[in-house]
């Protein structure tokens, strides 16, 4: 898992490589967090380019969502297409998030 | 129990041809870009380099109609499903799975072995996990046999999944009924054996 992080209009983006799993999903949330806490309260996570995602990605997404939430946040999602989709919808976690078709729209709804 | 039995002896004949990957996956650097993993084997996947590859893994020659497979044992530690992810990769870019087939198999394997790694044990001690992954005319089945204790994946209840302060517990098991075609599981001889069955084609 590898993550790649920019700013974009002022929105912190982080784009998630690889696998979330069991193993690299605690470095994966803590990261999350971390940005959530220093930078501007505010996140788009886009997942267009996971290998898959199990359900402790699932775990450290929905605690990042509570923080972000709790500090007047929002963490948008973006790249939620095809079998990550799916899972979303098979965990019920589709209506859980701010999910948007591209970074550009996340961008866009986040910017301040 | 004839189920009991007949898991038996499919997971030993498949096991006569196995392919190296346990042996290929203790001696690489891990590799955590899945991805990357998959590119470099897509250069070699002709069945002349497939049946290359399966008679270095073994002293049986592959024979017309059997199924290919490879077989890994970790420890019950939650890094070592790196290793069970990396064997999985690699074995789905040789035989070309369908990219939705690679990613449930990665997603249901994740769920068991830490499943199994955080709550089967009531010792702290070492324990070994086996993993095997199959590939069948029309399907690719999996196969995890652990020591813990009696776990039967399919009595878990269903999650909540409508709750407002919903917990994600609960929906790997979830998530392994709903991406898998089949899942059986036998207790015998003081091992869980959990097999899972994916199809090919959707």
């Amino acid at each position: 898992m590898k993550l790649v992080e920019a700013v974009a209009e002022d929105v912190m983006v982080v784009e998630a490589y690889g696998r979330l799993d069991s193993t690299t999903s605690k470095v994966f949330g803590d990261r999350l967090i971390s940005l959530l806490q220093t930078g501007r309260g505010s996140l788009v996570v886009d997942l267009k380019n996971i290998a898959y995602i199990s359900s402790a990605g699932f775990r450290a997404l929905l605690i990042a969502n509570r923080a972000a939430a709790g500090r007047d946040g929002k963490l948008a999602l973006c790249g939620v297409t095809g079998e990550v989709r799916r899972l979303f919808d098979i965990g019920g976690f589709t209506s859980e998030f701010l999910i948007f078709p591209t970074q550009a729209d996340g961008i866009g709804k986040l910017r301040p | 129990m004839p189920q009991d039995r007949s898991l038996r002896a499919s997971a030993v004949g498949v096991c006569d041809i196995h392919l190296s990957c346990a042996a290929q996956s203790r001696s690489k650097t891990p590799i955590r870009d899945g991805a990357r993993r998959v590119s470099r084997y897509s250069a070699s996947n002709s069945r002349q380099d497939l049946v290359a590859a399966m008679n270095t893994g073994s002293s049986v020659p592959p024979q017309a109609g059997l199924s290919a497979s490879c077989e890994i044992r970790i420890d019950n530690n939650l890094s070592e499903i790196t290793r069970v992810a990396d064997m999985v990769d690699d074995f789905a870019a040789r035989h070309q799975f369908p990219e939705q087939v690679l990613f449930a198999l990665n997603v249901v394997l994740d769920e068991i072995i830490n499943n199994i790694i955080s709550y089967g044990y009531e010792d702290a001690g070492h324990h070994e996990i086996a993993v095997r992954v199959a590939l069948r005319p029309g399907n690719v089945e999996a196969v995890v046999e652990d020591d813990g204790k009696p776990f039967d994946p399919l009595a878990a209840p269903a999650p909540d999944l409508t709750s407002a302060q919903r917990e994600p517990g609960g929906v790997g098991l979830h998530f392994v009924r709903n991406l898998m075609d089949e899942v059986t599981y036998t207790r015998r001889d003081g091992i869980n054996h959990l097999r899972m069955m994916k199809r090919l084609a959707p």
